[in-house]
């Protein structure tokens, strides 16, 4: 589907990969041998709210959250009841202290909405100001008159917004969480991570271009990936002690982030020589324990669009041919390309793969049929200039042979490069990128505010 | 007498001494025929499959004349086999007061880890299988298979049984064990900051060195 009516699908929910039950080897005790354990830190799936689900630098849940919400719920129903962690993030722009802050003001807003705590959202709400505009939207979501109190408004709200897929309410015991709501800070429940943990990271020219107060909307937009409230599920009934939790708790100050952080923290959330992301280059984070619970998340991915040609075994494009994209278990499209023959995507929750299958239409009368035709798509290719990097766009082009040489050949020959001999000359290169790069993989910056 | 046994994997020194009939696996340790790989191993509950281990036969003693009609005292100086454990947090540290559930050679019991998250077993000769749960995670221990540190497959293990090296299924693993080479570098470098070595992914010797320590063997 290329048209979407509705606000763009920024949430989502989605398992990770699963750790596989190895058997743990362990020594005897024969002469004083130890074995050491550790409670995994691999959650079993995520959820992804994001920024643009809150009202500008503030904590207000917009109504639009409802539908992500339920993916939360359908996420945490699947896992039987999971243990949640929640973890706010922001973006580069600005003071740490102030971002760390705002991050666990939201996140501590979303652990709120799910434990049903409206005296958090009023202590939030005294702390930011609300305006008199939050309460009317709330007012208008639930049908309650003016005047309602503050704390009747919240719970009404909140249940409104949070529900599950068939309409019944979602919320989580406060022992839900994975420190069961033992220390009132909420450690292990609830954490804002302030900018440490960028997804995207623009380059030092970028960053330095979008300095410039003409251009500051657009820097808020390519950095809104990195606004963002993330749930960990972890594994029914995990416990962790409030003392053995290593993050300070939401409404604490950064200084007790330092000691889980990289000893080149700094560095890797820093802006450099050229763009990175997470999900590709995996050294954006600054802190280490995040990173270790991240590393292979599906929802710590920035959003692509997807823009190809459905072509035949002739090599002629298909018209309303019939696709399926596939980009991981949480994110399946269906859709028909349009008269030319183009898929156009928005929003893939992409990790690096992508696998696209198509078919020529079903004409009416016909019997339904599989995708004659399947292509994996590699979102990351369009960043370097390597012969790695050339082949991973010749391979989402379809040149899909298994020797470069063939597939550079082929190349040549459809797009009129001479001498067409299979070498990667400058132009052959050049034009290699130019078509792929105008085609494919174009990093696209979901809408919202701070 | 005697003979020479090779070490398959989750062979381990007491099972062995227990199957020859001693209770104590000193007794097969310390036979004079082991001194090398005494020297090698140093470890005695720490062997590598392939390791070739002399089991003395099994002497008769003297015998103890006892008057009939009478009763004796015997005490027996034996070393026993136990499984200790130290379990810890998501953070690494050591997790005190956590309530375990294991259960060895068929028997459930309930133990709670110590001030320094210690929990020490007796372990039946024979066991080669345990499960230990605790705080959600349910762990199927193999007794006697953990290679020495400086094996390939004991680097891995103790990396595993760390909480840094976390393997899943989104690429497919060795035959062997071996872990996704990207998996692999990021553990290692999670123990390298964790351990206040230079960070680069490496399994150098002063990273072994120090993973022994940390894990405990």
């Amino acid at each position: 589907m290329a048209a979407d009516d509705g606000p763009p699908p920024a949430g989502v929910a989605a398992r990770h990969p699963r750790a596989r039950s190895l058997p743990v080897l362990v020594a005897p005790t024969l002469a004083g041998e130890t074995n050491t354990l550790a409670l995994p830190a691999l959650p079993l799936a995520c959820w992804r709210l994001e920024a643009a689900r809150f009202a500008f630098d503030s904590s207000v849940v917009h109504p639009d959250a409802e539908p992500e919400l339920t993916l939360l719920a359908t996420m945490f129903d699947t896992t039987g009841g999971a243990a949640l962690s929640v973890f706010g993030h922001a973006d580069p722009v600005g003071d740490d202290e102030y971002n760390k802050a705002l991050s666990g003001r939201r996140a501590r807003a979303i652990h709120a909405l799910l434990v049903r705590e409206p005296a958090v959202w009023r202590d939030i709400a005294g702390a930011e100001a609300w305006p008199a505009a939050a309460y009317t939207m709330m007012e208008d979501r639930t049908g309650l008159p003016a005047g309602t109190s503050h704390d009747a408004l919240f719970r009404a709200y909140m249940d409104a917004i949070c529900h599950r897929a068939d309409g019944t309410a979602f919320s989580v015991e406060p022992t839900g969480f994975l420190g069961r709501g033992a220390d009132p800070g909420g450690k292990a429940d609830v954490q804002g991570c302030g900018e440490l943990n960028p997804i995207l990271r623009f380059s030092a020219a970028d960053e330095q271009a979008l300095q410039a107060p003409a251009r500051r909307t657009e820097r808020n937009e390519r950095n809104a990936p990195n606004r963002r409230v993330l749930v960990f599920l972890f594994r029914p009934g995990m416990f962790v002690p409030p003392a053995l939790w290593p993050c300070p708790r939401a409404s604490e100050s950064s200084s007790g982030c330092r000691a889980q952080q990289w000893p080149d923290g700094d560095h890797r959330r820093s802006a450099q020589d050229r763009e990175r992301e997470y999900a590709r280059d995996r050294d954006t984070f600054a802190c280490a324990f995040y990173d270790r619970m991240a590393r292979r998340s599906p929802c710590e991915a920035v959003r692509k669009a997807l823009d190809l040609r459905l072509f035949s075994a002739a090599h002629e494009a298909i018209p309303g041919a019939r696709y399926r994209v596939t980009a991981g278990d949480a994110d399946v499209r269906e859709g028909t390309a349009d008269a030319q023959g183009n898929l156009h995507e928005d929003h893939l929750v992409a990790p690096n793969r992508v696998l696209v299958e198509w078919d020529f239409p079903v004409l009416p009368g016909e019997p339904a049929r599989d995708f004659a035709f399947c292509l994996t798509v590699m979102m990351d290719a369009s960043r370097d200039d390597d012969d790695d990097a050339i082949a991973r766009r010749l391979n989402n082009l379809g040149y899909v042979m298994d020797a470069l040489p063939d597939n550079v050949h082929a190349f040549q020959v459809d797009y009129g490069v001479t001498p067409a001999d299979g070498t990667l000359g400058a132009e052959t290169r050049a034009k290699i990128i130019q078509i792929h790069d105008d085609k494919l993989a174009r990093s696209e910056a979901t809408q919202g505010a701070r | 007498m005697g003979s020479y046994v090779t070490i398959e994997p989750g062979d381990h020194l007491a099972a062995l001494a227990d199957e020859a009939g001693f209770a104590d696996w000193h007794t097969v340790w310390d036979a004079p025929e082991n001194a090398e790989l005494r020297d090698r191993r140093k470890e005695p509950g720490l062997l590598l499959a392939g390791d070739r281990v002399f089991v003395p036969d099994k002497q008769a003693g003297e015998g103890v004349k006892v008057k009939s009609g009478t009763t004796a005292k015997f005490r027996v100086k034996v070393s026993l086999a136990r499984l200790r454990v130290v379990v810890c947090g998501f953070d690494g540290k050591p997790f005190a007061g956590a309530a375990c559930t294991v259960t060895l050679d068929g028997a459930q019991v309930q133990v709670t880890t110590g001030a320094d998250g210690v929990i020490e077993l007796a372990l039946p000769p024979g066991a080669r299988e345990a499960t230990l749960e605790t705080n959600g995670a349910s762990w199927t221990l193999k007794i006697g298979h953990l290679d020495p540190v400086e094996a390939d497959a004991g680097l891995w293990a103790r990396l595993r049984n760390l909480g840094y090296l976390i393997d899943d299924d989104s690429a497919d693993t060795e035959p062997d064990g071996a872990p996704d080479p990207e998996l692999l570098a990021f553990a290692l470098e999670l123990f390298q900051r964790d351990h206040g070595l230079p960070i680069d992914g490496s399994d150098a010797a002063s990273v072994i060195a120090k993973l022994k320590d940390a894990y405990g063997c």
